[in-house]
């Protein structure tokens, strides 16, 4: 018994964007949650001011990954098949690296360890599937082609 | 000469392989040319191409006619499934000798 996903190309960029936004809404709300604690702290015990590392490390990730998922919005312009290929192929590497690190540094993070392990698979299948769609795009010949392969042959 | 070539009996037999895109049809014209010029025949084994898009079919009609303004012979021996599939699509299967 054999299954076949057809996931088209543009079903994964969504998917990847939509979790790239849950993403960068999780590290901002974790963002602004440190950094009221700080605030909390510094008013209840004093301190030296100025902004905790750990606030400005999710604050510009989570604006990173905002721009990032913008990003993948925009690729759903792109219409060109390899140009299709070799981006999936990108976002491939991003959400398995994105699971290792997960897997290695934040285990308590399951929703997004799975998001992303789920991204990832994601990728995979819809590469499948564009590599076929890419080959069978190659076995044919535009209208325009066949016309002017004729008109060489002198058979029209 | 990109492609292996064989001479018997002043027939000229070019093996392709692979993929015969934009890329390799000038190389191809160049030495297939070459080769009938100095050749009775030309045959193209095709039996281990991969992919022929409409480049490579330009370059086996403009042999084909090369061919015939000199009275020699253009013939594709075994062409591969996919050969003949564009061949088929291009209605160009029954314009060639087809060994």
């Amino acid at each position: 018994m054999s299954f076949s996903f057809n996931i088209k190309t543009k079903y994964t960029l969504i998917f990847s964007g939509i979790a790239c936004m849950l993403l960068s809404l999780f590290l901002t709300y974790k963002g602004i949650l440190a950094y009221l604690i700080q605030k909390k702290l510094e008013d209840d015990f004093g301190g030296m001011g100025g902004t905790d590392t750990i606030v400005i490390i999710r604050l510009v990730l989570s604006l990173v990954i905002l721009i990032l998922a913008l990003f993948f919005f925009q690729f759903l312009k792109i219409k060109d098949l390899n140009s299709q290929k070799i981006l999936l192929q990108c976002t491939l590497v991003m959400w398995s690296v994105v699971s290792i690190c997960l897997v290695v540094i934040m285990k308590e993070l399951s929703f997004f360890l799975i998001l992303s392990l789920v991204s990832s698979i994601i990728s995979f299948l819809s590469i499948k599937n564009l590599k076929k769609e890419i080959k069978n795009n190659k076995l044919k010949l535009s209208d325009k082609e066949i016309y002017l392969l004729n008109k060489l042959a002198n058979k029209k | 000469m990109p492609y292996n070539e064989e001479i018997i009996e002043n027939k000229a037999i070019i093996k392709l392989e692979g993929d015969i895109d934009l890329e390799k049809t000038e190389e191809l014209r160049d030495q297939a040319m070459q080769t009938l010029h100095n050749n009775e025949a030309l045959e193209f084994d095709m039996s281990k191409v991969d992919y022929i898009d409409s480049s490579g079919i330009s370059v086996m009609i403009e042999l084909h006619q090369e061919a015939g303004e000199q009275s020699k012979s253009f013939s594709i021996n075994n062409p591969s499934e996919q050969v003949s599939s564009v061949l088929k699509m291009a209605k160009l299967f029954d314009f060639f000798k087809i060994t």
